[in-house]
């Protein structure tokens, strides 16, 4: 059984946009437009691409917040806008922009009522709630109503929130959005335990490419409502040709280095643009045969974003 | 049903944070309390003027105010939730309703709860003890049955018009001031005898926005008046199976609605 099918499933939305003083005139505008996929059992698969490109809309339609405007969409071989409440025991939804908790409760309170609401057998509940406040570290805030949490702790509470009921599946829009380094590596290392100890089938969107070097074997980019890629993350990069660009300051000005494994896409004063491909060289080896030539004050790593993978993946087709 | 005890715990939670939250808790109750009189001086002011309003006297239309006014303060305290709808679909937190294994009713219903409404509902009874202290009604077993099954039926008849026009925000943005009018405004117009409303508005009372039959119909049989309007006998004896259907349509136009939600993107 398949977690997760949908065909050709599209999203229309009627959009009124102002034309003149008053006169609006009615756009409609295809926030999915043609989608077919399957996840497997167990699979934790990226869904990445641009804002806006309809990714949240597509998570909307397998969570049963939007009814689809055709197609076919089952979730559990279940549908999710008529088969709602009972599909809802089964999955856990988390949206990054917006908690699914209660603002002026502690975090404590929050899944005592989810406990009922999700009537959840006790030892299952405590047994949940001991292991994500060690693993996912809410000891020292669940006491504190939410509003006052970060928004580190608050993902991490929310993410406790949508599991406690030992769901089938997991759907998380941007679940790492707007988080530092160290709260982003945390959630990553969590889901990816997640997925493998409890078989937890994962889908994920983002436009962090980290997340998905990180945690996904198979990734879905799409864009403007259609999926234009579906494979794994190494075959993009091999066959797109993902680069990382390498900004070096140095000491002084100097001409376009030499460096083997990279070359010069632009200089600026004492500043150049070095592009390479992390596949063939490491960035560690560039920077020793930068060293030998010249004296370098700072540098920085740029690497490829969704956009670029994007616009590769249109540009070889 | 067992859906009932968790509402009734997200209610609890609710109440418990306006606790924690309002210190003057007790004197907005109070406040409330005196504020909803102004709705009854209305009535007073009348009878300044006149002996009788269409026949009917003062403790009788205290009599309609007070059962009206009594359920639809009672109804308030969750059915003032549904204000919040349009904020809910604007900013898309509806969202959050739909993902929970609960009814979306329910739950926008306990969205939060407004404990200050007891102050009107206090208040509505003391009319309603003032006016039946003043009238003498002939009580029996039927009466004692029907005065009960009147307000019990207020109670839902209410519920069910206040679904029913705030579910129009699914369709509109910001329709409240439209479902206010329907549903306070429809509240307003129930505490007077229906006798002195024009044929068209009579039969709109009694057949689409049913306020005739939150306090009117059943209080022509309780306090044993003639009906001015020659409205069929067996209306008086009808509120709660207005209150079934109303349940029904409410129901299913909030089904339609829902299924209208369009979140907002992000
Ligand atoms: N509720 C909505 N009403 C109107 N347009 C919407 C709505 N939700 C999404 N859209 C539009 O649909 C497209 C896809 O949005 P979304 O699924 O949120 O993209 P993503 O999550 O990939 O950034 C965008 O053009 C967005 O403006
Ligand atoms: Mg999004």
């Amino acid at each position: 059984m398949n977690a997760v099918e949908l065909r050709d499933i599209r999203k229309t939305f009627n959009v009124y946009r102002r034309t003149g003083r008053i006169r609006r005139e009615r756009v409609e505008v295809d926030a999915v437009a043609g989608i077919s996929f399957t996840v497997a059992r167990g699979e934790m698969v990226g869904y990445v691409g641009p804002n806006g490109a309809g990714k949240s809309t597509t998570v909307k339609m397998l969570t049963g917040i939007l009814v689809p405007s055709s197609g076919f969409v089952r979730v559990l071989d279940l549908e999710p806008t008529r088969q709602r409440v009972e599909l809802a025991r089964r999955i856990g939804v988390v949206f990054g922009q917006r908690t699914q908790l209660w603002w002026d409760l502690p975090l404590r309170d929050s899944f005592e009522l989810l406990r009922y609401i999700y009537r959840i057998p006790s030892d299952v509940y405590e047994r949940n709630l001991a292991e994500f406040g060690k693993v996912l570290d809410l000891e020292t805030f669940i006491d504190t109503p939410v509003r006052q949490l970060s928004l580190g702790q608050r993902m991490r509470g929310d993410l406790a929130a949508a599991l406690l009921h030992d769901p089938e599946i997991l759907f998380l829009d941007e679940p790492t959005i707007g988080l530092d380094v160290v709260a982003k590596a945390r959630i990553r290392e969590f889901l990816a335990r997640l997925n493998v100890e409890r078989g937890t089938t994962v889908l994920l969107t983002t436009h962090d490419m980290d997340d998905i070097e990180r945690l996904c074997k198979r990734m879905l980019v799409i864009d403007h409502g259609r999926v234009i890629y579906d494979g794994d993350l190494q075959t993009v990069k091999a066959r797109y040709g993902a680069d990382s660009v390498l900004v070096v300051d140095l000491e002084e000005t100097a001409p376009p280095l030499d460096v083997p494994g990279a070359t010069v896409e632009r200089v600026d004063g004492p500043r150049q643009w070095l592009r390479f491909r992390r596949e063939h060289t490491s960035a560690a080896s560039l920077l020793s045969h930068i060293a030998s030539k010249a004296a370098v004050r700072d540098i920085a790593i740029q690497d490829p974003d969704i956009e670029d993978v994007v616009r590769r993946i249109y540009g070889s087709s | 049903m067992a859906d009932a005890a968790v509402f009734l715990r997200l209610a609890g939670s609710r109440v418990r944070a306006q606790f924690s939250y309002r210190l003057s808790f007790l004197l907005q109750i109070v406040g409330a309390f005196l504020l909803s009189f102004l709705d009854f001086v209305a009535i007073l002011v009348i009878f300044l003027h006149l002996p009788r309003l269409a026949h009917w006297t003062l403790p009788e239309v205290a009599f309609l105010y007070g059962s009206s006014y009594v359920a639809f303060k009672a109804g308030d305290v969750i059915g003032g939730n549904l204000d919040k709808l349009p904020l809910l679909i604007r900013m898309g937190t509806f969202d959050q309703v739909l993902t929970r294994p609960l009814g979306t009713l329910g739950q926008t219903l306990t969205v939060d709860i407004d404990i200050r409404h007891v102050g009107g509902i206090v208040q509505g009874l003391v009319v309603l003890l003032y006016s039946i202290s003043r009238l003498h009604i002939a009580w029996d077993p039927v009466r004692a049955v029907m005065f009960v099954a009147m307000i019990a039926s207020a109670l839902v008849i209410y519920g069910a018009i206040w679904v029913s026009a705030n579910a129009v925000s699914f369709w509109v943005m910001d329709a409240r001031e439209v479902a206010n009018s329907v549903t306070y405004g429809g509240n307003f117009l129930s505490q007077y005898p229906m006798s002195i409303y024009s044929i068209w508005m009579r039969r709109l009372f009694a057949y689409v926005i049913p306020i005739a039959f939150v306090s009117y119909y059943p209080a022509l049989y309780i306090l044993g008046k003639t009906d001015a309007t020659h409205s069929p006998f067996v209306l008086r004896f009808l509120s709660p199976l207005v209150a079934v259907a109303s349940v029904i349509v409410a129901r299913f136009i909030w089904r339609m609605a829902v299924r209208r939600y369009r979140s907002t993107g992000s």
